[in-house]
């Protein structure tokens, strides 16, 4: 395994703002968990080769996020067409289920993860980006291509909107007990 | 708002800590794809897509959707059929599922692209038939037809989309990019419809008013993906820009007024064989029958009836024109008969059996033969053979043959012969009237050396009218909206006989308006002559709700939307 401090500082800064929206951005667009960070990898290397055509500056973090982000979605779409033509869908969901399987959670976080699937997706896909690494709504904003004020208000929604349906699915368990 | 009421930060941060990449493991992952591949990992044969490339694409068309682009000459004739059978089936199978498919495992192991019912496909489908279809509205006979078919067509779209949603297969980007397409159709159409020269159907503004409320309601659907729809936008700006500015510039059209119209008739400085004369002497025509005053230059006549060249022969086109309009002393046609060449056409006329059979640029051969001092037996004669010369319904060109005979018999001083005529005239009149397609309104018939081309036959109709009176049964509030549509003068044309249409046009609405009111129209005839507006009204519509169905999809991906319809759950 190459040691970390290989890289160039500049893109150990994209890796320390982008990371986790991005694993966040390509896990929203359907990827498992695991291939979202094979493909962010991928982003990022082949973003960091391609800068030259970027046309902005390496620092500019909202052109590094539009860069990102279009390197991201081709990948993305390569990926799918390969994928559709080897893996059936099986093997996916096998891979899936066993990558969810795990430590038993606490009843709050579980209610958590039955409420997740109900919200909307824009709001599923603020927090998977936002939450994964704790990174900045601005940062999160550079990858949408959007305004750090709409990103926070999607935020603030989406959590509310989180409790609501949590406090559902608990109220709903213990009708049911 | 308390905080209470949202989720805490920490219990957040704890769903996904089990999801968090390990920032040296990723970095080391990004390392080792900087520095290629392994000697000993086979080769990776397919390189990445440029990641920029398909931004440098018209219409942000890559991969497949490209491939369709350039196909599109073969899918233009596959796609309208194929559109048809497909609405079809999905309607068939969406019957025979009564309440709706059931959603499928997302464990299927036959990839969703593979499955059946895909709205994608058939909206390709639709789309592409549609650049087939619409402009297959501008042909009369297959009007109704193809207004039902691209009705039914996205009626379909709109619910199959309806039955897709229902399985996580739709995508509202997706149906909006395509739905998108559809509308630039239309608007190309609407476009091509409100060129003043091809005649025009009227509500040509106001399908581009839909399209572009259209075009702003989808963009308000969706909001996270409106590029698709900027460019439309964008393009439709272009296309109005390219081919018909005025609906871009601020002040209202400019139209022909009666001062203009009376200046072209008075100072019009034509030689002999003007090409433009033919319009002069329409315009002429139609302000005399309206009542207008309208007198042509000093010498006008004689200056248009000259010999191409010293001593040769006037052109028959040229003197059949001012035969009609009057425009030549009495003596001068009578003269004519001493040339040998008129003479020996004169004799044949007056002399033969049958129909008369002359061509159009010939009848000026009646007014030669009424300016001589004819026999009794030869003014019969010609009088009988006009009288055999009226139309039937094998003929293809029934109004210039009801022209020739009324005007001839006019001139020999039988009217009443000809007013005996009046129904059938009439007849003929409202059947070469367009009632659907381009020049709607207007009246066409055929031409050409062997009969074969359909062309405007506007002033050959507004003669009739103003000989034999407005039919009932012909639409003249259809015919009135056409001429006007026609005053529309040129905005950028700089040749003098850029507005002689406008003043053409101009004259025979006169001429119409001098008819006396047209009658009023029943609820159910307005509605019915302004079906393509309604057909286009309904098509839009279907699109807004097609795209309103569909569910939301954040970022654009359609592809994701079909493979996976959640994302990866913490």
């Amino acid at each position: 395994m190459a040691p970390s401090s290989a890289l160039d500082p500049k893109l150990e800064q994209w890796l320390a703002h982008f990371r986790g929206p991005l694993i966040g951005l390509l896990a929203s667009w359907g990827s498992d968990w695991q291939s979202a960070e094979e493909l962010a990898m991928d982003t990022f290397a082949e973003a960091w080769l391609g800068r030259e055509r970027m046309r902005a500056d390496v620092d500019d973090l909202d052109a590094v996020g539009a860069w990102l982000r279009g390197i991201a979605q081709n990948l993305w779409r390569s990926h799918q067409r390969k994928r559709s033509r080897v893996t059936s869908l099986e093997e996916r969901h096998e891979h899936v289920v066993a990558a969810e399987s795990g430590d038993e959670p606490d009843e709050q976080q579980e209610a958590l993860r039955r409420a997740f699937p109900e919200l909307h997706l824009e709001h599923q896909e603020v927090l998977r980006m936002h939450y994964l690494e704790q990174t900045t709504a601005r940062e999160v904003a550079a990858l949408l291509g959007e305004t750090q004020k709409a990103v926070e208000m999607r935020l603030y929604q989406a959590r509310r909107a989180l409790r609501y349906f949590a406090d559902k699915q608990l109220r709903t368990e213990g009708a049911e007990r | 708002m308390s905080d209470q009421k949202m989720v805490d930060e920490q219990e957040l941060l704890d769903l996904f800590a089990k999801r968090r990449a390990d920032a040296d493991r990723f970095a080391a992952g990004v390392a080792k794809r900087l520095a290629g591949p392994d000697e000993d990992e086979p080769a990776q044969p397919e390189p990445q897509p440029l990641p920029r490339a398909a931004a440098w694409v018209p219409f942000h068309l890559s991969g497949s959707k490209l491939w369709l682009w350039l196909s599109m000459p073969i899918l233009l004739i596959a796609g309208s059929w194929l559109a048809m059978f497909g609405a079809a089936g999905s309607i068939r199978r969406s019957l025979r599922n009564g309440a709706g498919p059931v959603a499928e495992p997302e464990t299927s192991a036959k990839p969703p692209r593979k499955r059946r019912r895909s709205p994608k496909g058939f909206a390709q489908l639709l789309v592409s038939g549609a650049l087939v279809a619409v402009p297959l509205l501008g042909l009369p006979d297959l009007f109704d037809a193809v207004l039902v078919a691209c009705v039914a067509s996205m009626a379909a779209l709109a619910i199959l989309v309806k039955h897709a949603a229902r399985e996580g297969k739709a995508d509202r980007v997706q149906v909006a990019t395509l739905c998108s397409g559809l509308l630039e159709t239309l608007l190309i159409f609407a476009l091509v419809c409100s060129i003043p020269q091809l005649g025009a159907f009227h509500p040509g503004r106001w399908i581009i008013a839909c399209v572009f409320t259209a075009a702003l309601g989808i963009l308000m659907l969706i909001r996270y993906a409106p590029r698709n729809v900027i460019n439309m936008v964008m393009t439709a700006f272009v296309l109005v820009f390219l081919t018909n500015s005025k609906l871009l510039r601020l002040r209202p059209p400019e139209l022909a007024t009666k001062a203009q119209v009376q200046e072209f008739v008075s100072t019009a400085e034509l030689k002999s064989g003007d090409t433009r004369l033919s319009e002069y002497c329409e315009t002429l025509l139609a302000l005399r029958a309206a009542g207008i005053e309208a007198t042509p230059p000093e010498d006008f006549g004689k200056r248009i009836a000259k010999p191409l060249f010293p001593g040769g022969p006037v052109g028959a086109a040229v003197l059949t024109e001012c035969a009609r309009a009057e425009l030549l002393p009495d003596e001068q046609w009578r003269d004519m008969a001493k040339n040998p060449y008129h003479s020996g056409l004169l004799e044949e006329l007056l002399t033969g059996t049958g129909p008369i059979e002359i061509p159009q640029y010939d009848e000026y051969l009646l007014r030669v033969a009424v300016a001589q001092p004819l026999t009794a037996v030869e003014r019969a004669n010609l009088t009988d053979r006009l009288l055999q010369s009226w139309p039937g319904p094998e003929h293809l060109t029934p109004l210039l043959r009801s022209r020739m005979v009324a005007w001839g018999l006019d001139l020999l001083g039988s009217k009443e012969l000809a007013d005996a005529e009046t129904k059938r005239v009439h007849a003929h009149v409202a059947r070469q009237q367009n009632r659907s397609g381009f020049r709607r309104g207007g009246f066409s018939e055929r031409a050409g050396a062997e009969l074969q081309f359909v062309l405007p036959a506007d002033e050959i109709g507004m003669w009739l009218i103003a000989r034999f009176g407005l039919p009932a049964e012909c639409n003249g509030h259809a015919l009135r909206l056409h001429l006007e549509k026609h005053t529309e003068l040129s905005r950028f044309g700089k040749r003098p006989s850029a507005n002689d249409d406008a003043f053409v046009a101009f004259a025979q609405l006169q001429q119409l308006d001098s008819l006396g009111p047209l009658p009023d129209r029943s609820i159910q005839q307005v509605f019915l002559e302004e079906r393509l507006l309604w057909a286009m009204i309904a098509m839009v519509l279907l699109c807004l709700f097609a795209v309103w169905i569909a569910p939301h999809r954040p970022q654009g991906e359609a592809e994701q939307a079909a493979q996976a319809p959640q994302g990866a759950m913490p």
